[in-house]
């Protein structure tokens, strides 16, 4: 039947035996725990799982982009080998070390650069959502309306806990700092937390501390720059931060999402640190044809703008799958405000859950910048997307 | 050694290793004079070197100028440290260069609702601002003008400076002929005079002084300016968060990102290692202002392109202009050798004389030398040939030159290969210097600024940092292209202009004449100069999501396609035809009809009447006919509709004034019906002495058109 193409042929099988497997884990979105349960030793979600298990969980150290890996597998429950109290005590061969990785994720025209432009897009997404908010919260009214929105300005994280799960480098812990907001960048991988502890005390306006805790102000800010929040970093996962009781009015991961390996009990404990009246932001890629075809295909093994092997196409979470794993594991309207239509891209049904916004983001190679989809636009979401969502003030 | 101290410290150099190292820093030898004041010493200048100069030239050079090798000076010190710098001297933005740029980016900054409640921004200026503080208005005309398009006019409005510009001093432009030679009525292009000015001839003294009114007016805490402050030297801090910088005397200070206004052989470029492209014109620039008789309006600016250059009369005040003469450097020494009395005349024959008559004397000038008399009567030769038509169009003789009115400078283009670097960015002369034929230099500048401006506003309210090279990208994305279709633009004009070989000749006087003939084209050149403020571009990307406009917006580009094909092809062929019969032969107008009218050569007639207006696209012949003859009835005064449409159909115009007049003209109909100040009729006071219903419609009307529904 495929005698004439071989090569095609091998490809169809694969890409069938693919869906196959990939139907048995995506279809039913209740199925990623289930089964990732089913697959690992102990029964406990939080149980340390074996990294490879399979191709589709390539180790830690396997993934160039060690963005984040917020399990508990990556960190014993133990307290982490952390960073020195401060900074002062390393050596100058750790400096020029984490320099020369720094110069990585900090390098905007190399690996990461796309991602430094997608980050002003990002916090733009997370701006609307917090201010929109905010003017919920006073009570809009025709005569105040302008007035609402002078007052928060350009520091309009002002007086709100921020916790950014899988910092990286810092590129977003930064923004969210520098508009006022009291940041917790945290990370599970030590270097990354010292590259970006690292470059933060380099900046003369941003007001890093260097050690959550610790009371050494690294940077005391600039008189002027006394608006802006706080900004730290620790190492250690979202899971520890939880156990910790620890609180947030805003929490963010971005590009994390695909990262991890239990996607569901990531999320779970995100929700679970959101103060009522809290945000929860997230950015991750969805699965298609078309993210495949960008993301891993064009990025990855054409373009080579980022590392082969940093994305694994079937860690890719549809938003639908989001949306409903919202509604039926997260509380769903009844902890979360149901702001949204529940529709995704303005047309196709999301699950059947009003909560949040899922909003496409998308890369414009003619002008090299990402740009926020249009709110209802169809098409917006197929690759690269966000999704935001408020926790009722009244959820406990 | 503790990271936060940050201490900078600079190894011993040797004696032998000290010049390239500073001279990588920012130091390069001087080649080429500059016409701005630098807020640098002089030794800091660009790039642009000479290949011929070997390095151990430079460095000679950058002993000699700089400091002698002597173990005295203070900069051979074995560690230069820096003490840690306060918060008090670190400032966001450090903008080097308080000319026009650099204000105009400190006030812009301030316009920003937000951007400045946390940061702080410091303007460095080498030089004293006394004198511009100080400027009244009333003294007497600077040769340093600059023409301000009328987009350029809304920016500084939008940021609050232009309420502060001498009014009395600021000449709006509101019509333009450009012409080649005299004598004639073709090759010239003769710009109309639009609604609004496409720009303003200001004093750069005029337009400093409203933006430093402006920063004092609201930048209290926020914008802090140093004068007569050198900026010794600059590093980058480890790091690359911030730039330090060495401020004369006062010590260092720290700025997250430098913006660098500091002219065309900008340090700051130098300090980021971007390269300039670009290469001097074999041409100087003579200004002066000129005075000459009393116009009723001055506000038309000439330029006649001669094949030394253009010569460019801007209008400042009714009696007197400012001369941009571009020409040879050996002719511009000549002329300024004949003194200031021979001048005018001088200018007088620049304006008037053809071009065989200017060569000859430019011949005479340069090689035995001419008398300031014979240059005189020459002038008044040339003035008693001219022709009524010459005395209408071209600009008034000029009559004298006002006193110390009179310098010269060379020109040059060139383009930095980027705009932004580590930490720093380039605005104004310091990122490109163009030929002044077009009078683009500061427009291009504040456009810069306005950009800047707008992509660090956008880049604080999403958290960004300033001075990184992702936040600020989309400054170049937004200018550089701009900036270089326009540099390009003015490279070529000048070279088209200036060669006199026939066949460029003919294409470039058959250019003139088919543009002037274009009106849309001419619109769209006069866009670019900028008659036409406030229209915005739309990306690609907008219209295409933005599906139902960008549709409609093809349909209406369709159609103002076709209307100009259709000129293009009517007026344009016309031209072309009377050209290629024309070549060779005398051009005068008689002539030119009589070949017209026995040529065989048949031109097809427009199909659709020549748009000559704006307005919507014509009707079908006859209704249009119709429309316009019961328009026309109805402008005149006092007429009703019912009457004119009676008239319309009788087809016996209203009057003789009516055939004569053009059909848009709008009649003055403001015959008084009562003398005094109460109207007798109902008994108003103080309304309006007519009765605005007067064409018995029951609209408001003014001039006959109605102008409330």
């Amino acid at each position: 039947m495929n005698r004439g193409k071989p090569l095609l042929s091998a490809a169809r099988n694969h890409s069938r035996r693919d869906a196959i497997q990939r139907r048995s884990i995506w279809h039913n979105p209740a199925s990623w725990f289930t089964s990732a349960q089913s697959d690992s030793a102990t029964d406990s979600p939080l149980a340390v799982r074996p990294s490879t298990t399979g191709p589709t969980a390539p180790s830690f150290e396997d993934r160039h982009l060690s963005r984040s890996t917020p399990i508990a597998a990556a960190i014993p429950p133990t307290p982490t080998p952390t960073l020195a109290p401060t900074f002062n005590s390393i050596n100058a061969s750790e400096i020029s070390h984490f320099s020369r990785l720094s110069s990585q994720w900090w390098d905007e025209k190399g690996e990461f650069g796309l991602l430094h432009k997608m980050n002003p897009v990002r916090m733009e997404f997370v701006r609307k959502k917090v201010i929109s908010a905010r003017e919920d919260d006073d009570g809009w009214s025709f005569a105040t309306r302008k007035e609402a929105r002078k007052d928060f300005g350009q520091s309009w994280l002002e007086g709100m806990d921020v916790l950014d799960v899988g910092c990286g480098g810092g590129l977003l812990s930064e923004s969210l700092a520098r508009v006022g907001g009291n940041t917790l960048g945290i990370d599970a991988s030590p270097s990354n937390i010292a590259i970006a502890s690292l470059h933060a005390s380099r900046d003369p306006f941003l007001p890093f501390i260097a050690d959550e805790g610790g009371l050494e102000v690294a940077n005391p800010p600039a008189s002027a720059a006394s608006s802006r929040g706080a900004l730290r970093y620790r190492h250690t996962s979202a899971e520890q931060l939880h156990a910790e009781g620890r609180k947030f009015d805003l929490v963010c991961s971005m590009e994390v999402l695909e990262h991890v390996d239990q996607p569901g009990e990531f999320l779970k404990v995100l929700g679970d640190m959101v103060k009522p009246g809290g945000h929860l932001a997230l950015s991750t890629i969805n699965r298609t044809p078309l993210s495949q075809l960008l993301t891993i295909t064009m990025a990855e093994h054409v373009l080579r703008l980022v590392t082969p092997g940093t994305h694994t196409y079937d860690k890719f979470i549809k938003p639908s799958e989001l949306l409903a794993f919202v509604r039926d594991h997260m509380g769903g309207e009844s902890v979360w405000e149901s702001d949204g239509d529940g529709l995704i891209d303005g047309g196709r049904d999301g699950g059947g859950v009003g909560v949040g916004e899922v909003r496409g983001i998308v890369y414009d190679p003619i002008a090299g910048n990402w740009k926020l989809w249009k709110d209802g636009a169809p098409g917006g979401t197929l690759c690269n997307y966000m999704f935001h969502m408020r926790k009722r003030a009244d959820a406990v | 050694m503790s990271l936060t101290s940050r201490q900078i410290v600079t190894t011993a150099r040797s004696a032998t290793k000290r010049a390239p190292t500073l001279a990588s820093i920012a130091h390069r030898a001087p080649t080429s004079t500059t016409r701005t004041r630098s807020c640098l010493p002089r030794r800091v200048t660009s790039r642009s070197t000479d290949p011929a100069r070997s390095s151990s030239v430079l460095a000679s050079r950058y002993y000699a100028t700089v400091s002698s090798p002597s173990t005295t000076s203070p900069t051979v010190d074995a560690t230069t440290t820096v003490p840690s710098i306060s918060p008090e001297n670190t400032y966001d933005i450090v903008i080097i260069g308080a000319g026009n740029a650099g204000l105009a980016l400190a006030a812009s900054l301030l316009s920003k609702q937000h951007l400045l409640s946390n940061r702080r921004v410091l303007l460095v200026e080498g030089g004293k601002l006394e004198r511009v503080r100080n400027w009244k208005g009333t003294e007497q005309l600077e040769n340093r003008v600059s023409s301000i398009t009328a987009e350029n006019v809304e920016f500084l409005k939008s940021i609050g400076a232009w309420q502060y510009i001498e009014k009395s001093r600021s000449c709006p432009v509101k019509d333009m002929l450009v012409w080649t030679s005299t004598g004639s009525a073709s090759s010239q292009i003769h710009f109309p005079a639009t609604r609004s000015p496409m720009a303003y001839m200001t004093e750069n003294t005029n337009l400093q002084r409203a933006l430093l009114r402006r920063i004092a007016e609201i930048g209290q805490g926020k914008v802090e300016i140093r004068e007569e402050s050198k900026v010794q030297e600059m590093r980058m801090d480890e790091g690359k968060r911030s730039v330090v910088l060495k401020l004369g005397e006062e010590g260092w200070v720290r700025g997250g990102v430098v913006v660098g206004a500091d002219g065309p052989n900008s340090p700051v470029r130098s300090f980021s290692k971007i390269e300039s492209f670009g290469h001097p014109y074999p041409t100087h620039g003579i200004v002066a202002t000129l005075n000459h008789g009393r116009l009723d309006a001055n506000h038309t600016a000439f330029q006649r392109f001669l094949p030394t250059g253009p010569l460019a009369f801007l209008p400042m005040t009714p009696t007197s202009s400012t001369m941009v003469w571009s020409t040879k450097p050996e002719l511009d020494a000549a002329y300024k050798a004949l003194g200031p009395e021979a001048l005018p005349h001088l200018v007088n024959l620049g304006l008037y004389a053809s071009e065989q008559e200017l060569e000859k004397l430019n011949m005479a000038i340069l090689s035995q030398g001419v008398s300031a008399e014979l240059i005189e009567a020459e002038s008044q030769r040339v003035l008693s040939t001219l022709t009524n038509q010459d005395v209408k169009s071209l600009p008034p003789p000029v009559m004298s030159i006002a006193e110390k009115s009179i310098a010269s400078f060379p020109y040059r283009l060139s383009h930095a290969e980027s705009y932004i670097g580590d930490r720093t960015a380039l605005v104004g002369d310091a990122a490109h210097t163009v030929h002044p034929l077009a009078g683009q230099g500061l427009n291009m500048g504040l456009a810069d600024v306005k950009a800047l401006a707008e992509t660090w506003d956008r880049v604080a309210k999403v958290g960004g940092d300033l001075g990184a090279y992702t936040a600020m990208l989309p400054y170049p994305r937004e200018r550089y292209p701009a900036n270089h279709l326009l540099l390009s633009t003015t490279d070529k004009l000048h070279h088209i202009f200036g060669t006199r070989m026939p066949i460029v000749n003919w294409a470039r006087s058959t250019g003139m004449d088919l543009i002037n003939e274009m009106t849309p084209v001419k619109r769209a050149l006069m866009e670019r100069v900028g008659a036409n403020a406030g229209v915005k571009e739309k990306s690609w990307y907008e219209a295409g999501a933005d599906t139902l406009d960008g549709w409609k917006t093809v349909k209406s580009l369709a159609g103002i396609a076709r209307a100009g094909a259709g000129q293009l092809i009517s007026n344009g062929a016309r031209k072309l035809l009377e050209r290629g019969v024309n070549m060779g032969r005398p051009t005068d107008l008689a002539s030119r009809r009589s070949i017209h009218t026995s040529a065989t050569l048949a031109y097809p007639k427009p199909k659709a009447p020549p748009i000559k207006r704006q307005g919507p696209m014509p009707l079908p012949r006859k209704e249009q006919a119709e429309f316009d003859a019961l328009v026309k009835a109805a402008q005149g005064p006092g007429v009703s509709l019912d009457d004119a449409r009676a008239q319309a159909q009788s087809k016996t115009p209203a009057s003789n004034a009516d055939l004569i007049a053009h059909r848009d003209l709008r009649r003055t109909t403001s015959k008084k019906e009562f003398d005094g100040e109460v109207n007798p009729k109902t008994g108003e006071v103080g309304g309006p002495k007519r009765d605005p219903f007067h064409a018995g419609d029951g609209d408001w009307q003014y001039s006959g058109r109605v102008t409330d529904f």
